[in-house]
């Protein structure tokens, strides 16, 4: 169970379950289900707020199917799907995981199809689409006993409607006293690159700790920067506590203003939007999580039996871009138990 | 005209030689010694739940995505 709350009045609680289960020696099958339900201030809150409340529910579900074939070789495949009443999002993929140098090195490599359908509330002949690619590939490696380094890379293209029908653009035209309300434009393909380089390493007995750095890059001209630090601390048998800092920076699109003026012809701007996720960014999050032990199965097995998990955490949002609401803050909450095998 | 956030691709940078560097020179762990490496804290996520929800939320308050760190979690630690 997850609770969301901002500081704009969103509040999504979000149900959630997951089960796998051993089909046989060498396959699993694990399904989920969760549900999104959400009452706030606005249609599209962070990013042009109206006084309209909104109550909406978003329904998704997932399968991911995976088999090892020999002892070093996994293939998988998964499917997800998404809706809501004005949007319906699909993700079909697969992939292959196999294991080198003596299970040293892993190397996984990955394959998603996205469909996505936008539609309007208010105007049930509104239906625009999006397709995406995106391929994963992940390399871990063991250093020492006490270390494993990671590297992810992400390439990813998305071609169709990127934009929200709810979202109106005022364009000022000096001409005129009042701005002109027009529909949101971006352009239509979106290609991205993002790297990761994370490690993990055992500090004595009971602490660990993992750091990561990503960058993002797309041809929108939006660059990003996420840091993440992780702590762990096991204090005793059945507890296990973390910790966790992320700070991430964000440039914005080429295209994003914090004001759009018609040319000098009267023409308006070709691209424009009003979505301050494509404007210059930052945040800050911080969480803690407690996992408690109820019940252990196996006594060898330290993940094994039933735990409960509550993590609570802080996120803090900065435009600096933005006249109004230039600082945004949002509470998140999950609480999970978890029976292990 | 938007005001820019700079954000500069040094510390990828640097943490990719490290990577190479690290990678070349590390050795092969047997699985008598990889105690720590199969604790429950070391796996990545640690609490997948807990990852999923709060990766939503960066995705869809955040304007970037990929990469998020969910996988890569192998270490042949099980």
């Amino acid at each position: 169970m997850r609770l969301y709350v901002d500081d704009d009045h969103v509040t999504v609680v979000s149900p959630a379950v997951a089960a796998t289960a051993e089909a046989d020696d060498a396959t699993s099958l694990t399904i989920d289900a969760t549900a999104d339900a959400i009452s706030s201030a606005s249609i599209d809150v962070l990013t042009s707020a109206s006084p309209i409340e909104v109550s909406e529910l978003r329904v998704e579900a997932g399968a991911r199917v995976a088999r090892a074939v020999g002892r070093r070789l996994e293939l998988r495949g998964q499917g997800r799907g998404s809706h809501e009443a004005d949007y319906a999002a699909w993700r079909l993929g697969g992939g292959a995981g196999v294991e080198l140098a003596d299970r040293n090195l892993s190397l996984d490599l990955d394959y998603q199809l996205g469909l996505d359908r936008a539609g309007d509330a208010t105007d049930a002949t509104f239906s625009r689409r999006r397709t995406e690619h995106a391929v994963t590939l992940a390399a871990s490696q063991v250093l020492d006993p006490r270390t494993v380094l990671d590297g992810i890379v992400e390439a990813r293209r998305a071609d169709g409607y990127h934009a929200s029908p709810y979202r109106r653009v005022p364009v000022v035209d000096p001409a005129w006293p009042l701005p002109t309300w027009v529909d949101e434009v971006t352009p239509e393909v979106r290609t991205s690159v993002a790297a990761l380089v994370r490690a993990r390493r055992a500090l004595g007995a009971a602490w660990f700790v993992a750091a990561s750095q990503r960058l993002y890059v797309d041809d929108w001209d939006v660059t990003s920067h996420t840091t993440i630090v992780d702590v762990r601390h096991q204090p005793g048998e059945g507890w296990l506590l973390g910790a966790t800092a992320r700070g991430y920076v964000q440039d914005g699109a080429a295209f994003y203003r914090r004001a759009y003026e018609v040319g000098d012809d009267g023409a308006l701007p070709v691209e424009r939007t009003r979505d301050r996720t494509l404007g210059p960014m930052r945040s800050a999050f911080a969480s803690l999580t407690v996992d408690r032990t109820l019940w252990r199965g196996d006594a060898l097995d330290p993940a094994g039996g039933v735990h409960l998990v509550v993590a609570a955490g802080a996120l803090a949002w900065w435009f600096p871009d933005a006249a109004l609401q230039a600082r945004r803050l949002a509470l998140v909450t999950t609480a999970s138990l978890v029976q292990a095998f | 005209m938007a005001s820019r956030v700079r954000a500069h691709p040094w510390p990828v940078i640097a943490l990719v030689a490290v990577l190479v560097g690290a990678t070349s020179a590390c050795v092969r762990v047997r699985p008598r010694q990889r105690e720590r490496l199969a604790h429950p804290a070391m796996q990545a996520p640690v609490w997948p739940a807990v990852d999923r929800a709060d990766n939503h939320v960066f995705i869809v308050r955040e304007g970037s995505e990929g990469a998020a760190g969910a996988g890569g979690g192998g270490c042949g630690c099980n």
